[in-house]
């Protein structure tokens, strides 16, 4: 078994839903985010790229890339950071992490999360906590790979959702995207609904060239493109809008 | 006791009790309040302190194993400080990588959890072998023992091969353009040398060794910056003709830095010109001078083994379907109220005023540390 994502880039609109319903569902203390969904091209949001004489928009999403190959497995000194074995998903196990963040330094993608310390408290609650988040530990084979009471000073990524998973639910971004945009599932299995999704698309995976064998794909968008509005003369009568199928 | 001895004993009693302190505020306070790291800027000033370290106390190894090896009989009263310069060096290293641990409490893991295929995992048994091997030419050169040779031999290749793994720690991040790079761990072997030459040096002139004495050591030093200047330059030359994306955030993020930068090539550069020319025939003076402005230079080029490192974003994406390379993609950076800063390419980076004063302690263990010891060989050492 091989668990992946697939994330459509078609589909995405943007609305970031995927990356509040992680930190939330997940606990993720202040200042932490193991999803998080940027604009391509612009490092401002919501902003097109030209690419001649069009203006394109597009949203990606970026958590996990859950490696085969996975350089903060390599690097971790102690083992808390492993693949494991039954669904190839990269997992850290809290009680493990000595928080060198070796992994994270190893990591091209930027996805793994330092918990720095222990998070500010809320104002205007006294003593009261507010609390959220699925709320029960989960350990896979004794592992401590979730817990809402999270240990500070180790490090924490996306897990897939681990603790959903193992009761054989989808991760909450999954369930969780308007646009049906990500797509989870057993890579291994001819007939999983990922599989069905990636047949005859066309798929780019991140950061290629650091040969980790990521298992998020990403089904390539030609979708929404609108002509330039404002040309290099400035005119801007000629505004028109097409709608190409990729 | 002597006087010098004395001197270092107190100020490093002092730097360990102080920095102490700070890393037990870092430790209950949690590395938010008492660092300002962030997820892009992922080591800082202890990091730094422990590369500087760790060359320090291999590169003393070096001075050591030259001097038992090559019969000086001149030299063997300072062949025995640069020993347990080595030894205490490499302690102290191996303290500030443990003060910069995120979870202590689970360091039991390295060793019942050990991860093989891990470069710390190897450096933590580069360092555990060369304590030990170092350990034993102490105890050797204490008695006297004519296997002196053997151990220096040993401790000098266990401090070879520390540096190489130190170096390895780095370039296999393949992540890091600046570090991925096969110069970086012959760099680490060329900067032990010049650091233990210089601390060596340093010692020559307060315990007045003779002019011939410290030319020999000024010739060492004076060779081994030379040949970490060229590696260096090498090394931006490389990063400079790459044309990524990767290698023009690099040249930005040295360019933020410059004076940094510069401090790390112009101050050896100088003493290297000065060993060379007035500190040839062992002057005191310009020999001291230039022990000085190596240890700066050093701490300098340690201090930018991190900064284009972590400010050279790794992630560039290509708009899907075209081969239009984007922007660099931000990261989380782990921080919040005070950082405005959620998302982001680069973080700057100064270190937290309990960075600055927790970095002594590493520091002051290894000067108490090669005072205590060097009092317990003499306590000890067999009256013939």
């Amino acid at each position: 078994m091989r668990y992946a994502m697939a994330v459509d880039l078609s589909r995405c609109i943007g609305c970031r839903t995927c990356a509040v319903v992680c930190k939330n569902y997940n606990s993720q203390p202040q200042g932490i985010w193991w999803n998080r969904v940027f604009t391509s091209g612009t490092p401002e949001y919501d902003v097109a790229v030209e690419v001649g004489d069009q203006l394109r928009m597009e949203f990606v999403p970026v958590s996990c890339q859950h490696c085969s190959d996975a350089p903060c497995e390599t690097v971790c000194p102690t083992g808390a950071t492993y693949i494991d074995s039954k669904t190839g998903t990269v997992l850290v196990d809290y009680d493990r992490c000595i928080g060198c963040r070796t992994c994270a330094s190893a990591c091209p993608y930027g996805v793994r999360q330092f918990n720095w310390g222990t998070p500010a408290e809320m104002v205007g609650l006294d003593d009261t906590t507010y609390n959220y988040g699925y709320p029960y530990d989960y350990r896979d084979d004794g592992k401590l790979v979730y817990t809402p009471h999270r240990p500070e000073g180790v490090m924490e990524k996306c897990t897939f959702c681990a603790q959903n998973v193992a009761q054989g639910l989808e991760p909450a971004c999954c369930s969780a995207c308007p646009g049906n945009a990500r797509i989870f599932g057993d890579m291994d299995d001819p007939n999983s609904a990922i599989r069905k999704h990636l047949e005859g698309k066309e798929v780019v995976q991140l950061g290629e060239k650091y040969n980790t064998h990521p298992n998020v794909y990403y089904v390539v968008s030609h979708e929404v493109t609108q002509v330039n509005r404002v040309g290099k003369d400035g005119d801007t009568s000629t505004a028109t809008t097409e709608k190409k199928e990729g | 006791m002597e006087k010098t001895n004395r001197t270092i004993l107190c100020v490093g009693a002092v730097l360990l009790v102080v920095g102490l302190i700070a890393w037990i505020i870092q430790l209950t306070g949690g590395l938010i309040a008492g660092s300002n790291m962030t997820n892009v800027f992922l080591w800082g000033l202890m990091i730094a302190v422990f590369a500087f370290l760790v060359g320090f106390g291999a590169g003393s190894q070096f001075v050591a194993s030259a001097i038992f090896l090559l019969g000086k009989e001149e030299l063997k009263p300072l062949g025995r400080i640069a020993a347990v310069c080595g030894f205490s060096c490499v302690c102290g290293a191996g303290l500030a990588i443990m003060a910069d641990l995120g979870a202590i409490r689970n360091a039991l893991w390295m060793v019942l959890g050990i991860n093989l295929s891990s470069p710390l995992a190897w450096d933590m048994i580069a360092m555990v072998t060369f304590l030990v091997l170092s350990f034993i030419q102490l105890i050797l050169i204490m008695r006297g023992s004519g296997a002196v040779k053997v151990f220096a031999v040993l401790a000098g290749l266990a401090a070879l091969a520390l540096q190489i793994v130190e170096g390895l720690l780095f370039s296999t991040q393949t992540a890091h353009a600046w570090w991925a790079t096969p110069i970086m761990p012959i760099d680490f072997l060329a900067v032990a040398f010049v650091s233990g030459s210089a601390l060596m040096l340093l010692v020559a002139c307060a315990k007045r060794y003779s002019d011939a004495a410290r030319a020999w050591l000024g010739r060492f030093c004076a060779i081994a910056i030379l040949v970490h200047l060229v590696l260096a330059l090498a090394d931006l030359a490389l990063v400079a003709f790459e044309g990524t994306p990767e290698s023009a955030g690099i040249l930005a993020a040295i360019g933020s830095n410059i004076v940094l930068y510069l401090a790390e090539l112009v101050l050896p550069a100088i003493a290297m010109i000065m060993l060379f020319t007035s500190g040839r025939k062992g002057a005191k003076k310009p020999a001291l001078i230039a022990a000085i402005l190596v240890v700066i230079g050093i701490f300098a080029h340690r201090l930018m083994l991190l900064f284009p490192a972590y400010n050279a974003p790794s992630l560039y994406l290509t708009l899907s379907g075209t081969d239009l390379t984007t922007g660099p993609y931000p990261l989380s950076t782990g921080r919040y109220l005070d950082w405005n800063l959620t998302f982001a390419n680069t973080t700057p980076y100064f270190p937290a005023l309990p960075e600055w004063v927790a970095m002594l302690f590493p520091i002051g263990f290894a000067m108490v540390a090669v005072v205590v010891i060097l009092a317990i060989m003499k306590k000890l050492q067999p009256k013939h």
